[in-house]
């Protein structure tokens, strides 16, 4: 079960809304209080110009019935018309200037006196005012006296206008409360517009997120359909393009997959089959390289027994690379096993491959054999090369180095069985140390930086330096060669090399026989690189130090005291032998001992000496119930390190000198240990 | 270094005990000292318990010790071998033609009054 968590999408058009209206207020809320302050002086000073007005009016109104006998006539209804028209005003009086009210709104108060309030608050601005005249507060209400004058200048009494201060300050929060109102809208409208508008405009962001979410599921044929003018659009335009470049990119790597897995399967077919191993028949070592190129070429090789005790060995380059030139190599593998036992002679087995696999192969395409019948017991190669890169043989008695061409045309290449009157076979006796070596173009033609080929002058040098050491010696010895003149590089054709080796091991031990003396050779560096070697002059006293040094070797404390004993004195007898018949008691010559240990619990005891070689005498079990054989206690050394090793080989004439390797402990001794925990 | 081999004289023969290395060095002395006492006629017992390495040609001096008694008609027993003369008679399967006694004592037994 997956988790999932909800996460906190954050609306664009919410967040626009309040940002609009925290902008809206605050424009609205400063430009509204600078506006009320304004608006409150200028009501203020229009309110109490009008009301000295209205005291003006009233005074000049009243010159005239002031000059008469009833001035409360006229005064009267003129004051009460006045509070008609102007509500607001709670004070309208005419007084005389004896202070006797002649004018007033209300009957009953004609009559009476009226004077001026004594302390009254003047209003700050002054200059409005004419002689005479005054503007003032007292107790909350506003008043304004403007004297009635005659014409001639006279003084005939006092006219008064008054309105309460409350009135004032009702206009006020009228006119603010509208203000209010149009702030109000103005804050609805910047939440709203917004609102609407992002709405608008991020519509097609849905159609995008499902456009985007296809993709995601891989549904890359349905773009996403936008009619937009703003930057959305040209967003919806990029999707669909990268949907389209990653549908491009998705075939491509389709195709690709393909190709490798089909290069992948070429190279399975054509590994499994290439033989394992080294083949040993007699004197004779066999043993192939295959090293493929990264496109699969048509090369393969095989090594097989033959009924009659000989070995066939093929080497083949088929024109053509990759999985077709891999079926035609599986075709070619297929008759030759078909047909390997019943045809004897190679060029007759080769001019009928010919026949049945020209039924299938393609015009043009063509496959070059080498193939050969060796015959271990005699020593003897019999071959046939259908257009084969030359043979190349190394014969040890002069060390030289020869190219063995052969008329055979590619099988395949002329249509009509023409190849059976060019193809011929072959006889070439191999003698001890001889070398032959069988390989594709791929090792001959492989180029260095300067686009030069390794060539086969080069071929033939390094095969006859190294051709001492045996089998995996030269095949050792070329592919290091190769990995050297290409610098390493990854080869551009598939590289195979066969070798055919007459080594001259003379094995005490026949049951075993795994190693070459080019191994023996390896194993030395080995132990000595790793500083597991020791020296002693070539004298039987300083063989009585053999049993400290192995004590001293960590495998040995893996040892039985039998097992210990039974390595001590096999050792002593091969370094005896060496000694007395190699080295003659020389005590100014030396041996060395050395061990190396394979990590799978078998440790190997190497003895190198250059003394004389000598022939091992045969490894036949003594018959000690013949008492001849007792008394004469002879080849009990030898019959002691066999038995007490897995196995025994000597290699005289190595580059290193002879050098005697004991496999242990052997078969014999771990039975025992099972039997005796 | 200790004298390789001791010689003493026992109820029914003699006892050759040898000490250290049985090799192409000291096997000659061995064969001196035995074939003085098949001379002499008398019955050998050679003690092994002391060898602490043997080599082929002390094996093959055991046996040929052992093959020139039978001939002459007497008696040679092997006492109580090191593990690693044991260990190399029996790889080489030479116990049917090594009399071989766990002891000294037992090798006394052994011998014909």
């Amino acid at each position: 079960m997956t988790e999932r968590k909800t996460k906190v999408v954050w609306s664009i058009r919410w967040i626009v809304a309040v940002a609009a209206v925290l902008l809206t207020a605050g424009a609205v809320a400063s430009v509204g209080t600078v506006a009320e302050r304004n608006t409150r002086r200028a009501l203020t000073a229009e309110i109490e110009t009008r009301l000295l007005l209205d005291a003006r009016t009233l005074a000049l109104a009243s010159t005239g019935a002031m000059l008469g006998d009833y001035p409360e006539l006229t005064l009267h209804p003129l004051a009460k018309e006045l509070l008609a028209r102007q509500p607001e005003l709670t004070v309208i009086v005419v007084a005389d200037n004896q202070g006797v009210v002649q004018g007033h709104p209300d009957v009953r108060s004609l009559g009476q006196s009226y004077s001026l309030p004594s302390r009254l608050l003047p209003i700050e601005d002054a200059r409005r005012l004419a002689r005479g005249e005054t503007l003032g507060e007292d107790g909350g209400t506003l008043l304004a006296a403007v004297p009635v004058t005659h014409p001639d200048g006279r003084r005939l009494g006092l006219a008064v206008v008054g309105m309460p201060r409350s009135y004032l300050d009702r206009v006020i929060t009228d006119a603010r409360r509208q203000q209010i109102a149009v702030l109000a809208l103005f804050l609805a409208a910047a939440v709203a517009v917004p609102l609407i508008l992002v709405s608008q405009l991020l519509r097609p962001i849905a159609a995008l997120r499902h456009g985007i979410e296809r993709i995601g599921r891989g549904e890359l044929d349905r773009p996403v359909v936008l009619r937009d003018r703003t930057e959305l659009g040209l967003l919806a335009a990029a999707i669909n393009q990268m949907a389209l470049e990653l549908k491009r990119a998705q075939a491509d790597l389709v195709e690709r997959e393909r190709l490798a897995h089909e290069m992948e399967l070429a190279q399975r077919i054509q590994t499994s089959l290439l033989p394992k191993g080294t083949t040993r028949a007699g004197a004779f070592v066999i043993q192939g390289y295959h090293r493929p190129a990264a496109e699969v070429g048509g090369d393969y090789y095989d090594v097989f027994d033959r009924p009659d005790g000989t070995i066939g060995v093929v080497v083949a380059d088929v024109a053509g690379k990759g999985l077709a030139g891999c079926l035609v190599m599986s075709m070619v593998f297929s008759l030759l096993r078909a047909y390997r036992d019943g045809i004897a002679s190679p060029s007759s087995l080769l001019a009928q491959v010919d026949r049945r696999l020209a039924e299938t192969l393609q015009p043009g395409s063509f496959v070059t054999l080498f193939y050969g019948v060796l015959d271990p017991s005699a020593g003897r190669i019999t071959y046939a090369s259908a257009g084969h890169n030359p043979l190349l043989r190394y014969r040890a008695r002069d060390r030289s180095v020869a190219l063995l061409a052969t008329r055979g045309i590619p099988i395949g290449a002329v249509r009509g069985g023409a190849i059976a009157t060019t193809l011929e076979d072959r006889k070439l006796d191999l003698e001890p140390g001889d070398v032959l070596v069988q390989y594709t173009d791929g090792v001959n033609e492989s180029m260095n930086a300067r686009g030069e080929q390794f060539g086969l002058e080069r071929l033939g040098q390094t095969v006859a330096a190294a051709a001492g050491g045996g089998a995996s010696s030269v095949i050792e010895a070329v592919v290091s060669a190769i990995g050297g003149w290409t610098d390493n590089a990854p080869p551009g054709d598939d590289e195979t090399l066969l070798v055919i080796a007459h080594e001259t091991q003379a094995d005490a031990n026949t049951a075993a026989g795994a190693l070459s003396p080019g191994d023996s050779e390896e194993l030395l560096r080995q132990a000595r690189g790793q500083g597991r070697t020791w020296t002693l002059p070539a004298r039987m006293e300083a063989l009585e130090g053999i049993g400290a040094w192995l004590r001293s070797c960590p495998p040995a404390g893996a040892l039985s005291e039998r097992e210990l004993a039974l390595l001590t004195t096999a050792l002593y007898e091969v370094c005896a032998n060496i000694v007395e018949h190699g080295y003659r008691e020389d005590p100014s010559r030396s041996l060395d001992l050395g061990w190396v240990s394979d990590g799978r619990g078998e440790t190997m005891f190497l003895v190198r000496d250059d003394g004389a070689p000598f022939a091992p005498p045969a490894a036949a079990d003594l018959d000690f119930g013949d008492p001849g054989v007792r008394s004469k206690g002879r080849g009990l050394g030898l019959q002691i390190i066999r038995r007490a090793t897995r196995q025994a080989a000597y290699f005289p004439g190595t580059r290193e000198g002879n050098i005697t390797v004991l496999r242990f402990p052997s078969p014999r001794e771990e039975a025992q240990r099972g039997r005796t925990p | 270094m200790a004298e390789p081999l001791e010689v003493v004289s026992g109820v029914h023969g003699v006892i050759v005990r040898v000490v250290g290395r049985l090799d192409a060095k000291s096997v000659p002395a061995l064969l001196a000292q035995c074939a003085d006492v098949r001379a002499s006629g008398r019955n050998l017992i050679v003690n092994l318990s002391r060898v602490e390495f043997i080599a082929s040609s002390g094996v093959g001096t055991l046996l040929s010790v052992a093959e020139e008694f039978r001939k002459a008609g007497r008696t040679v027993r092997f006492a109580s071998p090191s593990t690693p003369v044991l260990t190399v008679i029996q790889l080489l399967n030479l116990e049917p033609f090594l009399p071989i006694d766990s002891s000294e004592e037992e090798a006394e037994r052994a011998l014909p009054a």
